[in-house]
């Protein structure tokens, strides 16, 4: 039975380590040959890790907003009388203190949760893409299998055909150099596909969120402390109509302090949302931009990095994670 | 009748101004400021309401189109991870070769 072993150990004779190594470099330039750079893989990766956080913290917020309602809704029905002059307690005996003041839970804004899960998606794929270790110690498991594979032939034969044990070593590294490379050309390649694709999408959401938690008239914000502002000042009503007792001291002093202890929380939250989601914007451009002109400053990127990792740190802080 | 979109823009922005207003004004302007406030409070939450629900609409189409990206990126992963299976199962078919040279008594 004949398998081509005459044709086998010629090209192994031929095939001198340097010739062999000139073919896998060969191989190595044309899979190279794509316009991303590996400093663009890295920073599409970190991007991609940024937006990430950006969501989680996004999320988190919006969560955080509607625990805090249900706190601001009950000093609200405290410190009802002292919205009019009449005490009157016909809404509290109706159970309106269940009713949210603005609904905000995950089914009242599920664009919003939809909107922040799908930034956090995008990025975590984008980083797992990116990231080096994804699918390479995949590649090297395949390739030790391989080499082993090739070792299990008998000496005898492998003698006859005049390949070594180095020789099948030195496959196995040329298989998982040429892996590792086909890795980062298809990597480039889904980057050139996807980026420029998914930045106009991107750049809606990002611009969306800097919207809602701007401080100075996003939807989001404004309708949230308006109402902590409504308790602010009911509150201070009350206390300069009834803050001569000590009783009603007692219950309106924490109330004030709570709901101010609430509104300062979520306006450092809200903004330094809004500074992430706002890099968010401008870095996104920026990686569209660097894949079709690797000139491109990466620096935004970095910046996105800073302000989205400040933004999880001071939304986690302000709702007790650190 | 529904609250109108516009109207419930109107009714937030407005309780935001007298909000702004009365962290700034003297105590003696308070009470004015008040007053105006609690003639917007029977619509407050109406208005609320209606302009976070037409909002969202905005982020839920958004969302929608980044979703179908992602999951692009996903096949891509998908399609990179062929590449060591395919190594595994080329690997394998060898091991495979060679059980049967050595049941034939090696190579000629």
């Amino acid at each position: 039975m004949r398998i081509g072993v005459g044709v086998k150990p010629r090209f192994v004779r031929q095939s001198a380590p340097f010739q062999r190594l000139a073919i896998a470099s060969l191989f190595a330039l044309v899979l190279t040959g794509c316009g991303v750079s590996r400093e663009q893989l890295e920073a599409a990766g970190t991007f991609g890790q940024s937006a990430a956080a950006l969501a989680t913290g996004t999320k988190a917020a919006y969560a955080q907003a509607a625990q805090d309602e249900l706190t601001v809704r009950t000093a609200t029905y405290v410190v009802l009388s002292a919205r009019t002059d009449v005490d009157d307690p016909t809404p509290i005996k109706n159970r309106a203190y269940r009713t949210p003041l603005v609904r905000l839970g995950p089914k009242d804004i599920a664009g919003r949760y939809a909107a922040a899960a799908a930034l956090a998606a995008y990025g975590e794929a984008l980083a797992t893409l990116l990231d080096s270790k994804t699918q390479e110690g995949d590649l090297a498991t395949a390739s030790d299998k391989f080499t082993t594979a090739l070792k299990g032939i008998p000496a005898t034969t492998l003698a006859e055909a005049k390949i070594t044990t180095a020789d099948i070593d030195f496959v196995g590294k040329v298989i998982t150099t040429a892996g590792d490379l086909y890795l980062d050309y298809r990597r480039r390649q889904v980057l050139e596909q996807v980026v420029p694709k998914a930045a106009p999408i991107v750049n809606k959401l990002c611009s969306l969120f800097a919207s809602d938690f701007d401080l100075e008239g996003g939807v989001f914000a404004t309708v949230f402390t308006n109402d902590i502002d409504d308790v602010l000042a009911s509150t201070e009503r009350a206390l300069s109509r009834r803050g001569g007792s000590l009783q009603d001291r007692a219950i309106l002093l924490p109330i004030y302090q709570q709901t101010t202890s609430i509104r300062s929380k979520s306006a450092a939250s809200f903004q330094s949302l809004q500074e992430a989601a706002n890099s968010c914007v401008k870095s996104n451009k920026t990686l569209a931009k660097s894949i079709s002109d690797p000139t491109t400053s990466l620096q935004d990127i970095i910046d996105f990095a800073t302000k989205a990792q400040k933004a999880y740190a001071v939304v986690n802080s302000s709702i007790g994670l650190k | 009748m529904a609250m109108s979109f516009d109207t419930a823009v109107k009714i937030v922005v407005a309780r935001r101004k007298l909000y702004d207003l009365r962290a700034k004004a003297p105590q003696d302007q308070i009470a004015k400021i008040d007053s105006q406030i609690q003639r917007l409070d029977p619509y407050k939450d109406e208005a609320n309401n209606t302009v976070m629900a037409k909002s969202d609409a905005a982020f839920k189409a958004a969302a929608a189109t980044l979703s179908a990206q992602t999951k692009d990126i996903d096949a891509a992963i998908a399609d990179i991870g062929k590449l060591a299976q395919a190594l595994t199962q080329m690997a394998a078919f060898i091991t495979g070769i060679l059980k049967v040279i050595q049941a034939v008594g090696g190579l000629p």
